[in-house]
């Protein structure tokens, strides 16, 4: 027992209180780092504090076996913002892509095998049997692609104390002016199922089957509900190595992009504290005064970005006292049901022909069949294992030179959709880890006779290591929902000087950034106008 | 029938009537087509006819007289029936009665539902209209944080707003099976609040007409007569978009040129292979030897059998893999004349056997049949025994390509609770939208 009135104890800041800052950041996560980097890029006094031994979040690098490290969190780059990336130099901070454009090989229950071009918009020049498949790829194409830019701006997140943001406007501005075409299309895609415009595009073809897998790929909104649609203009939104939609391996995988916003940061003069957890954040008036430290010191600032989860930066760091009740409603009101997992496998061998090598530098997709990606979505949500999800493999090591091994390869695969726990027993480890090399098998048949290692890492491993609440890991419901979130979570606080981008701000999953880079904009510009 | 029309409307069950109705009363010229095969018999009840309705399609000079259903009864496996009723006080006082904690929330939670339910529509109003107010709603919904909350509760679950009110289990699965039966939805599916909002409308209170009184399908007949809509019985086979109209080819060469295509409700578009062909509906009617008591002796209820709230989504998703749930949620009531209607919206379009899609066989249609006697017999013990005939009736998109298929301007309506009312303003909108 600790004397609470023995002032020798071990407790270094202690009621110690520090002055003179600009910025706290809470959360040393992608979005943290980011927001801080711009914060302190404007010159701002920043402090960054990470509740973890280490920076970084949940990706993050790990030894998966002796001497093989592997990438948790996530495997490839598909949403980076690129106004982050200019904006804060990341390139010069050593972001730099292995593979670019990867295509996609996508596997089917029936043995069938389409490729596609990493580029979408030559996706359509894949050579088809069918004449009118082309042609309905190609236009669908079109249309997608350029919706999905149109909407953009509405993926970002953001209505920060009920101001609309200039990109909010912005958005406004352009869907009230869109040409009639664009009009059109935006009605009849925002609200609609992916199963219904997909089936009216391409009948029952591979086309159609591998357009419900990018669709609901990562997404708890099961491909016959409303607003499935718009996962699929979400993930096409976004941009990895300057091409839209498409995915690309940065050179150290995900984490180097960590890494760089770490040095951004660096660059930047932000203040980073590891291993320093907040325990609440100060509010005095209807504004925020700064963060205490679990260890009872005082972080005193005119903004604070919180850039954790939800559950934490206001259940517990502001209180639910303070909260007006619609935030609270949304916030009570989630309940997470579909997961997403990942397994990183170590196979023995190498590739044996050039074929096999290829295909190994591409990202192989197995996607099941509408009915059996109904049924897993059902399952999952009713609590069961899936028999086959979807898969999604890469292979870092033949991606990425600097990764290579001796007569080894590193298989990396995110699997979805799988039922959500908040703590999973071995019993369901075992069943979902049976599930992903069960669907895996389905396109590299004899493939599991070739394992060394596995590594199945759940939503509740990373919120672990993350030390977030393992709901704000689960998948993302359709995008009409998450808008309502990021909107009260962004917005509806009314706190002055608090911003939020934690991963409830995220519109869709991927490393964004955008929410960490809206936020810190949203902060500058308050506190310039107070400067003047 | 040649010629050209404003609309063709497509369906004979009273939503599409009073939709072709109001249209041709607006000096709009339409054309109805119509199955025909209907006989004469006893129909279900109907969803009430809004004040607005009444006006625009003077029933008042008709003779018409309609009384509301007496409850709304859910026939769980366990325990006693749950009721609601039109009254709020009258359903308050009587879960007051069953012991039900959640007495005291009822009138606020039909207040606050009501309020949620009137929020501005932000979901296409039908199919590929042109220039329907869609967008701009978009536009003001995305820059409103408190709008945005509202519509993600209304396009939310319905399980998710039940369980934000009540914590009787009983309620909470009498309320989804009565809200979503009809269109055949889960209580966890996204989009079904919408569906429960709208079941606490008033005007979705159903009605039916007393009996000896004239059926509001003939007066709603005589109407569309009246208001000098063209009927026909005649079979579309081709419909092609040629401009701003699209001819349509029926049956023995008649030709017509109509601007746009109407659905009044899904289950007349499913008929013809067009709009949201995730599953069907199946209605039986058993014709009955001699009277049967109805459960709590009240023969004017709507019911509704479900063995437990968790039925209602399991049956959506046996439909929607397109398998038979042999606990699908039943609805079914007494008509004036010696009837039984059952139905279920929880069936699927069609069946999935093998890695392949099949239609339906009469087979299927025998075992749906059965599946909905045994449902209907666990509630009534012995009602199998009262039973003369049985005569089922299926709404399946039928095989083959649609003749609507490849024309853009097909408007459907969504699944209604108020599908009269709901009808009659869509096509008053779009009449309004071609001026």
């Amino acid at each position: 027992m600790t004397n609470p009135l023995d002032l020798n104890s071990e407790n270094k800041s202690g009621n110690r209180i520090e002055g003179g800052i600009d910025a706290v950041v809470i959360g040393a996560g992608a979005d943290g780092l980011a927001a801080s980097a711009y914060l302190g890029k404007a010159g701002l006094r920043t402090v960054l504090v990470g509740a973890g031994p280490e920076l970084g979040g949940r990706i993050a690098a790990r030894e998966i076996a002796p001497g093989v490290t592997g990438i948790d969190g996530e495997h490839l780059i598909t949403v980076l913002d690129p106004d982050v990336i200019s904006e804060l130099d990341l390139y010069r901070y050593g972001v730099e892509f292995a593979a670019r454009r990867l295509d996609t090989t996508y596997f089917f229950e029936n043995g069938g095998v389409l490729r596609f071009d990493g580029d979408l918009t030559q996706a359509a020049l894949l050579n088809l049997d069918d004449d009118s498949d082309r042609e309905a790829l190609e236009a669908f194409m079109g249309d997608v692609l350029e919706t999905a830019a149109f909407l953009r701006p509405a993926f970002h997140g953001g209505g920060y104390g009920g101001a609309a943001s200039s990109q909010q406007r912005a958005l406004e501005k352009a869907v009230n002016q869109a040409p009639p075409e664009m009009a059109a299309r935006l009605q009849r895609y925002l609200f609609a199922t992916a199963d219904e415009v997909l089936r009216a595009r391409f009948d029952d073809g591979q086309l159609r089957t591998l357009l419900l897998a990018e669709t609901s790929f990562r997404s708890a909104a099961a491909p016959h509900e409303p607003f499935s649609f718009m996962s699929l203009l979400r993930r096409y939104a976004g941009e990895a190595a300057g091409l839209q939609g498409a995915a690309a391996y940065p050179k150290g995988g995900a984490v180097s992009v960590i890494d760089a916003l770490r040095r951004a940061a660096q660059g930047a003069k932000v203040d980073m504290r590891a291993g320093a957890p907040v325990k609440s954040i100060l509010i005095e008036g209807d504004r925020v005064a700064g963060v205490v430290m679990a260890d009872g010191g005082q972080l005193r600032a005119p903004i604070v970005i919180a850039a954790i989860d939800a559950a934490h930066a206001f259940g517990e760091m502001i209180g639910p006292g303070v909260l007006d009740i619609g935030l609270q409603r949304v916030l009570t009101a989630r309940k997470a049901e579909i997961a997403s997992a990942r397994m990183q496998i170590i196979l023995k061998g190498v590739a044996q022909d050039e074929a096999t090598r290829k295909n190994m530098m591409r990202r192989l997709v197995y996607a099941p069949s509408p009915e059996a990606l109904s049924k897993a979505f059902m399952d999952a949500r009713a609590g069961h294992v899936p028999e086959r999800v979807m898969v999604e493999a890469i292979f870092p090591t033949a991606l990425d030179e600097g990764a290579a091994l001796d007569k080894r390869q590193v298989m990396s695969v995110m699997a979805h959709p799988l039922p959500f726990d908040e703590a999973p027993d071995d019993d369901r480890r075992e069943a979902i880890r049976s599930a992903i090399l069960d669907s895996i098998e389905m396109f590299a048949a004899g493939f599991s006779g070739r394992i060394e290692v596995e590594d199945l890492r759940l939503v509740n491993d990373d919120a672990a290591a993350a030390g977030a609440s393992v709901a704000a890991y689960a998948a993302k419901p359709d995008v009409l929902q998450q808008w309502a979130l990021a909107s009260a979570v962004t917005g509806s606080p009314r706190i002055r000087g608090f911003y939020f981008c934690g991963p409830e701000a995220q519109i869709g999953a991927g490393l964004s950034c955008a929410a960490g880079r809206t936020a810190a904009k949203a902060a500058l510009r308050v506190y310039k106008k107070g400067a003047e | 029938m040649n010629g050209q029309f404003d609309f063709l409307v497509i369906g004979d069950d009273e939503p599409s009537l009073a939709a072709a109705a109001a249209a041709a009363k607006a000096h709009a010229r339409v054309a109805l087509l119509t199955t025909g095969d209907r006989k004469k018999r006893a129909s279900p009840a109907s969803p009430a006819i809004a004040n607005f309705v009444w006006r625009r399609l003077d029933l008042q000079d008709y003779d018409l007289t309609l009384e509301p259903v007496s409850a709304r009864v859910t026939l769980l496996k366990e325990g006693a029936p749950v009721a609601t009723y039109a009254s709020a006080r009258e359903t308050a006082d009587s879960l007051a009665e069953k012991g039900s904690p959640d007495h005291l929330l009822w009138r606020d939670f039909i207040e606050e539902m009501t309020v949620l339910g009137a929020a501005p529509v932000y979901a296409p109003k039908g199919y590929d209209k042109p220039g329907a107010p869609g967008v701009k709603a978009f536009a003001a919904l995305l820059s409103d944080p408190a709008h945005l909350e509202q519509a993600a509760r209304l396009f939310g679950s319905c399980a998710g707003i039940l369980d934000d009110y009540f914590s009787d289990d009983r309620l909470r699965a009498h309320l989804s099976a009565h809200a979503l039966a009809a269109g055949g939805r889960g209580d966890r599916e996204a989009g079904s609040a919408q569906a429960l909002t709208a079941f606490l409308d008033p005007d979705s209170w159903r009605v039916r007409a007393p009996k000896g009184g004239a059926a509001l399908r003939a007066v709603l007949e005589q109407v569309c007569q009246d208001a000098g809509v063209e009927t026909t019985q005649k079979k579309p086979v081709d419909a092609a978009a040629n401009g701003k109209f699209t001819n349509i080819t029926f049956d023995g060469d008649d030709k017509i040129k109509v601007k746009h295509i109407f659905f009044a409700t899904p289950a007349s578009a499913r008929q013809w292979g067009v709009g949201e062909g995730a599953h069907a509906d199946f209605t039986v009617r058993f014709k009955l030897n001699d009277k049967v008591d109805a459960p709590l002796g009240d023969d004017d209820a709507i019911f509704q059998v479900i063995d437990d709230g968790a039925d209602i989504q399991a049956a959506r998703d046996a439909a929607l893999q397109g398998k038979l749930c042999d606990r699908m949620p039943v609805e079914f009531e007494f008509t004036g004349n010696g009837e039984v209607i059952a139905r279920s919206a929880y069936l699927p379009a069609a069946f999935f056997e093998d890695g392949e899609w099949r239609a339906w066989t009469g087979q299927d249609r025998q075992a749906a049949a059965s599946i909905i006697r045994e449902r209907l017999s666990s509630r009534m013990p012995g009602f199998a025994t009262h039973i003369r005939r049985t005569e089922t009736e299926l709404s399946a998109p039928p095989s083959g390509v649609s003749p609507f298929a490849h024309c853009g301007r097909v408007i459907i309506q969504p699944h209604r609770h108020n599908a009269i009312s709901a009808a009659v303003k869509l096509i008053d909108q779009v009449v309004a939208g071609d001026d």
